[in-house]
């Protein structure tokens, strides 16, 4: 271990000095590499314990589900341009702050409706923002989608709508959702601003319908809202019998190379696959797309015919590593899988090697599950996905045994095990070893960052008779999902023993730094703590997480993302906490780390999410180093 | 009535404020969740049971028993308080327990022969 930290300490140690201001921090990955690396330097870990609570807003916009409205999730990442804080709200509001202190400067209300139509929660991941770089009214604009597939423009300077933008400052994307009318496009990820052109997905509920809306991707004109083009992920002979295939999270672009890199979810139904036995091979993948045509430059599909629901979660990383003397323009894209796949972003080229490798097979009723998966070996995957945990002692003790049981009783071949009427252990699960929050790279070092989940769950194909009986259908990330028109429902849940305890050994996640240059781990250490009852974890058994990391050009990982609702500074060296702070739900969000006049800020999100566990909130809270 | 039980009691007392503290406050990171609850009730178990050690007149056996649940409601709520990263609360338990055993095993001071 230490061997393997001597060039990660070095690099840190001989980065040249930058000019240390984080002026921008101007989309959800602070910026359209998705490197989400902030360079400030006054954060170091030597100091990074002094940090003071700048300020801290409550948005009112937050609902435990108990009332009228559905529970609200949020993780929006703030978004720091035009000397303003601005934050898109699960009520779906825009709210544009002072950085410094938090005053409300304007709001803006969507008057959307709080109904949860796709999602089992209202959900948000902020807001996007565009400059035209001319002076006067909407030449700056702050965009909001929300869940009823409308896009908002207004004004960054005064929360106004901005006229010329579609119908009055209003698009409906829903004008293009032509194909079925299954769900409407819910916009809950910002779109990505690529120049003069948003660049939009959506999200809808893929677990209920076997046919459903075709994913696709629109490039809309951020002044006009004219759509510029459309490009399609399904082949036109397989949207009559599926569907999605959609792009729900956010993307990264290089404006050098005119390229955008979306990623690309698993086709419908997400558990069973024999309404589309014919390749679909945009799904389940990392595709670059030439920004002014739409044409697909190349594609890389992680996983082929996805029958785990092991969508591409995230944007890739951008990033140029330095190989035998060469600058290597890279990306880097992280997976539900654990699996980190380093290719050439200019052609596609896998810069370590992938390998096909075969995989069982499936024994669902029409159903014929790919015999090969492409494995990527270096850098290693998170977590080691090949061999699920094993049984945990303690878990099985206080149950009498029932993990046990349950280890012999249902499937389990490796990674890529099939759904079955049996029962199959899904590992990773189904949210992931990574899911949104992706990695983050030091560019100057070309190491990458990378917080990832350890979660065994268990899914069941239920014959459709069976299924109507039961008469399930929580649609969320856990529970009963109809998959309407195959010949299965589903359930779906994390392997816990009946009084909750998880089944497998700890840790149930951790936080992991690469050399990108080698593929070398550098290190995997437990991160967060888990909870179950109010009762902690002990630090060595983690913490499952949803969101990012920010590393910061001092040398420190800022990270929410733990079910124990603490955000996180880490020492980027060793991945060692070196302070925390306890936030009101989990900040499954990135945060923001800028500079605003002179002063360097983290700000985190702490909006929650029930894949964690069921605590939401509203808080957005900043935190500088105290005043000498 | 034995005196010897009253520092317990006090201990039990500032647990349940302490326990209470923690399930209603935001800000302790396990407000409203079930543990806490645990460790209130365990903190007012402990309390009652010291009470009623301290003055209900109880034989041998009773009194033994008694003082044995007081023990295993502390050394539990501690744990309860240890791993809710309550930590005073954990203290001020465990202080309880031992408390406990100084009042059940510590001798008697005898009394001067006139």
């Amino acid at each position: 271990m230490t061997h393997a930290l001597c060039p990660l300490i070095a690099a840190l140690c001989l980065a040249a000095p930058a000019a240390a201001d984080q002026l921008r921090w101007d989309t959800f990955n602070g910026d359209l590499a998705n490197t989400k690396f902030a360079d400030v330097e006054s954060f170091t870990p030597a100091n990074v314990t002094e940090l003071e609570r700048a300020w801290e807003v409550h948005t009112g916009d937050v609902s435990d589900g108990s009332g009228d409205l559905p529970p609200t999730v949020w993780s929006a990442t703030p978004i720091y341009a035009n000397e303003t804080l601005y934050l898109g709200t699960p009520f779906y509001r825009i709210l544009a702050l002072d950085p410094a202190t938090g005053a409300e400067r304007w709001s803006y209300d969507s008057q959307s409706t709080l109904e949860a139509l796709t999602q089992p929660a209202l959900k948000n991941r902020g807001v996007a923002y565009w400059e035209s770089g001319q002076t006067g009214p909407c030449e700056k604009r702050v965009y909001l989608g929300t869940m009823d597939a409308e896009l908002h423009a207004v004004d960054a300077d005064t929360g106004e709508r901005c006229a010329e933008f579609a119908q009055g400052g209003v698009l409906n994307v829903n004008q293009w959702n032509t194909v079925n009318d299954k769900f409407p496009f819910s916009l809950l990820q910002p779109p990505t601003v690529v120049g003069d052109t948003l660049m939009l997905g959506w999200a809808g509920n893929d677990w209920a319908y076997s046919v459903a809306p075709p994913g696709n991707l629109m490039a809309i004109d951020a002044r006009t809202g004219a759509l510029k083009w459309d490009l399609a992920f399904i082949p036109d002979a397989l949207i009559p019998v599926t569907g999605t295939a959609n792009i729900w999270t956010s993307m990264s672009a290089d404006p050098e190379l005119g390229l955008v890199y979306v990623p690309v979810s698993s086709p419908s139904p997400n558990y069973w696959g024999g309404n589309r036995t014919d390749p679909i091979p945009l799904a389940t993948s990392v595709t670059a797309v030439d920004v002014e045509t739409g044409e697909v430059r190349w594609s890389q599909q992680i996983v082929r015919h996805d029958i785990w629901d092991y969508d591409t979660p995230s944007a890739a990383t951008l990033v140029d590593i330095e190989r035998d003397g060469q600058t290597i323009p890279a990306l880097v894209q992280t997976t539900k899988m654990g699996f980190i796949f380093v290719l050439n972003r200019e052609t596609g080229e896998p810069i370590f090697p992938i390998e096909d490798r075969p995989v069982p097979a499936s024994d669902a009723e029409g159903e014929v599950a790919s015999p090969t998966q492409p494995f990527v070996l270096t850098p290693p995957p998170t977590n080691d996905p090949f061999e699920m945990p094993d049984v945990w002692g303690f878990a099985d003790a206080v149950s009498f045994g029932q993990c046990s049981r349950e280890r012999d009783q249902y499937r389990y071949e490796g990674i890529y095990t099939p759904p079955s009427v049996q029962g199959t252990f899904l590992f990773p699960g189904t949210a992931g070893a990574n899911n949104w929050g992706g990695a983050s790279v030091d560019p100057r070092t070309g190491i990458l960052y990378v917080n990832s989940m350890r979660v065994v769950q268990i899914i069941r194909l239920i014959p459709r008779e069976e299924y109507e009986q039961i008469n399930g259908g929580s649609g969320n990330e856990a529970g009963f999902y109809p998959q309407e028109g195959a010949p299965y429902g589903i359930e779906l849940r994390e392997w816990r023993t009946d009084l909750g305890l998880p089944c497998w050994e700890p840790p149930y996640g951790t936080f992991s730094a690469f050399d990108l240059a080698t593929g070398e781990r550098l290190y995997e250490v437990p991160f967060g703590l888990s909870q179950q009852w109010g009762f902690y974890g002990l630090t060595d058994w983690g913490s499952p997480t949803l969101g990012g990391p920010v590393v910061t050009a001092g040398g420190v990982v800022f990270i929410g993302a733990s079910m124990d609702a603490r955000v996180r500074a880490l020492d980027a060296a060793t991945g060692t906490e070196l302070w925390s702070d306890l936030v009101d739900a989990p900040s499954v969000a990135i945060p923001a780390v800028f500079t605003h006049e002179g002063v360097d800020y983290v700000v985190f999100v702490a909006g929650g999410n029930s894949i964690l566990k069921p605590q939401v909130s509203d808080q957005v809270v900043a935190y500088r180093l105290g005043q000498p | 009535m034995r005196k010897r039980h009253f520092p317990v009691i006090v201990l039990g007392a500032i647990g349940i404020a302490l326990a209470a503290y923690a399930y209603i406050s935001s800000d302790t990171g396990v407000a409203g969740t079930t543990g806490a609850l645990l460790a209130l009730i365990g903190a007012v178990a402990v309390t009652a049971g010291s009470f009623l050690a301290a003055f209900a007149r109880l034989d041998g056996f009773l009194f033994g028993t008694l003082a044995f649940l007081i023990a295993l409601g502390a050394v539990l709520t501690a744990l309860a308080g240890y791993f809710l990263m309550q930590y005073v609360l954990a203290i001020v338990m465990a202080l309880a327990f031992a408390g406990l055993l100084v009042a059940v095993f510590l001798p008697a001071p005898q009394r001067r022969q006139i």
